[in-house]
């Protein structure tokens, strides 16, 4: 099983990775259409 | 003046340049560098550096690109001056230099795609890869003769460099990663699955991302977090610049940086989970402690990672042929922009034919890549690396950004990124480009020379340290010969 630190820390790189990477996209996503 | 190519489309341009940034690195290097500094806490100190070095210096380099629409020397030449232009004749030089030796791992990987039906490796990897594959010598100066095999491959990668860079900006290299880049995620999310649910392979994550806090208090950390930064990413080989200035006019800068940085340690993030889900079950079937089978680079792709493949429960030689093939269209990916770097300055200072530039250059690479074909040649491969690394990549990233911030004006460059992009880049890119990046590039240049003059590098001979510096700074002379020769004055060109 993963320990907490461990899990914790997947959560924080996936946030700022894949939010951080949705959350741009979601711009030019929005820019493109309007 | 012939109108200069432009790419298909945003997206194409997005997947060309995450292409670029996303190599071998990102597979092999950047999980192994989290483990040992620290765990996930190295997640701080590297999200720390890609947002405050990453980001902007990626903003930078579209940014000129795009700006001025010429290959790295003229893009500087025009913010900078004409004296500026060295710089990115050497990026051009050390392009070539880079993609000599990088073509040549790849024809390793290209190899063992083949070798993986049949488990070639058998019982010991490490004698196969260095004996059989290699024949490594004893010695850089003992060369051992061309490797057959090493040297086909090694020619079949090039003309593959050749036939996507030959077809153009759009036709070629946009084509060709809106194959590769789909692709890569989709093989490194089933090598993830594979390796996460082997036995014992989640024990392997937890080594990956346990956090040690304590090794933040460290300040090789973050300087290592800064390295990785800057290397991943692909700064300071001039790519990045000459993909920019292929964008349209008044396409957005900021956020496509943005966009392209996190989806390149995106990728390196997750193939972590492939790589120690892998070593955790290796370590369990091999009985021995986690630090004695976590490895990185050249010694985990073809030492480590056969031997995991060989003790898998089913499927592998399926699995070898996608790790190998992963690594060859991750590596082709970005040897394709170091490739069009040269091509393009070729075609911009000399008004070269694309066809013309991209033989030239394929030519050169061939010829100047066989040493490294040799008996010998993984120990000239480490030194030119190891040297190209701060004397061509820390070194262009730092003079280029001087010339971008100091000479040209930080504001007015920020003026025109502004005005194309989606989100805008405030007052924390002045900061963080024209202060905090350049301290850092001096700091890890400074650190290298007292490194390399107390203690040498790798255990090699001073000699052979010497003929490979050496070959560096013929390099940067070659860069100002061509330079002297061009035949574009940036003075008179329109953009």
């Amino acid at each position: 099983m993963l320990s907490g630190g461990a899990i914790a820390m997947l959560i924080f790189g996936a946030v700022v990775l894949y939010g951080g990477f949705a959350y741009c996209l979601r711009i030019a996503m929005s820019r493109r259409l309007s | 003046m012939a109108e200069r190519e432009e790419w298909g489309s945003r997206v194409g341009f997005i997947l060309a340049a995450m292409g670029s940034a996303i190599g071998l690195g990102n597979i092999w290097r950047f999980s192994y560098m989290t483990y040992s500094n620290g765990g996930g806490a190295f997640l701080v100190p590297y999200f720390f550096a890609l947002l405050t070095a990453g980001i902007p210096i990626m903003i930078l380099e579209i940014g000129i690109g795009s700006m001025t629409r010429f290959s790295a020397p003229f893009a500087l030449g025009k913010v900078a001056g004409k004296k500026a232009e060295w710089i990115g004749w050497w990026t051009a030089i050390a392009a070539l230099i880079l993609n000599s030796y990088y073509m040549v791992i790849l024809s390793w990987a290209f190899l063992y795609i083949f070798k993986s039906f049949t488990l070639a490796w058998g019982k010991d990897p490490g004698a196969y890869f260095f004996g059989n594959v290699l024949g490594l010598t004893d010695a850089p100066f003992i060369l051992g003769g061309i490797r057959v095999q090493v040297l086909l491959s090694f020619l079949v990668i090039v003309l593959i460099n050749w036939f996507i860079v030959s077809r153009g900006v759009k036709g070629g290299i946009e084509r060709a990663c809106k194959i590769f880049l789909p692709l890569m995620w989709i093989i490194v999310l089933l090598l993830v699955i594979r390796g996460i649910t082997l036995p014992h392979g989640l024990e392997g994550i937890n080594w990956y991302l346990k956090p040690d806090f304590s090794k933040l208090a460290n300040h090789k950390v973050w300087l290592d977090a800064y390295g990785q930064i800057f290397f991943t990413l692909s700064l300071g080989m001039g790519t990045i610049i000459v993909y920019g200035s292929y964008l349209r006019k008044g396409a957005d800068v900021v956020n496509n940086s943005f966009l392209i940085s996190l989806g390149n340690c995106g990728f390196s993030f997750l193939a972590g989970f492939a790589v120690f889900g892998t070593l955790g079950y290796v370590a369990h079937v091999l009985n021995k402690p986690f630090e004695e089978v976590v490895t990185a680079g050249i010694g985990l792709a073809f030492v480590m990672y056969p031997k995991a493949i060989s003790l898998l429960p089913a499927g592998k030689a399926l699995i070898g042929i996608l790790f190998f093939f992963l690594l060859t269209i991750a590596g082709l990916s970005s040897s394709i922009s170091l490739m069009e770097n040269t091509v393009g300055i070729l075609m911009d200072g000399y008004k070269l034919n694309r066809m013309k530039a991209t033989s030239i250059v394929a030519g050169v690479t061939f010829l100047i890549g066989l040493i490294y074909t040799t008996g010998g040649g993984l120990y000239w491969l480490d030194m030119v690396d190891h040297f190209i690394s701060y004397y061509a990549l820390a070194l262009v990233g730092l003079l280029e950004t001087i010339a971008v911030t100091w000479v040209f004006g930080a504001d007015k460059f920020r003026e025109f990124v502004n005005s194309v992009s989606e989100i805008k880049a405030g007052s924390w890119w002045t900061v963080f480009a024209k202060y905090l990046t350049i301290a850092i590039l001096v700091i890890l240049l400074l650190l290298d020379i007292y490194s390399l003059a107390t203690e040498g590098y790798g255990g090699y001979p001073g000699k052979a340290l010497g003929i490979a510096f050496g070959y560096i700074l013929l390099g940067m002379i070659v860069a100002y010969i061509l330079h002297s020769k061009e035949k574009l004055d940036i003075t008179k060109e329109v953009s």
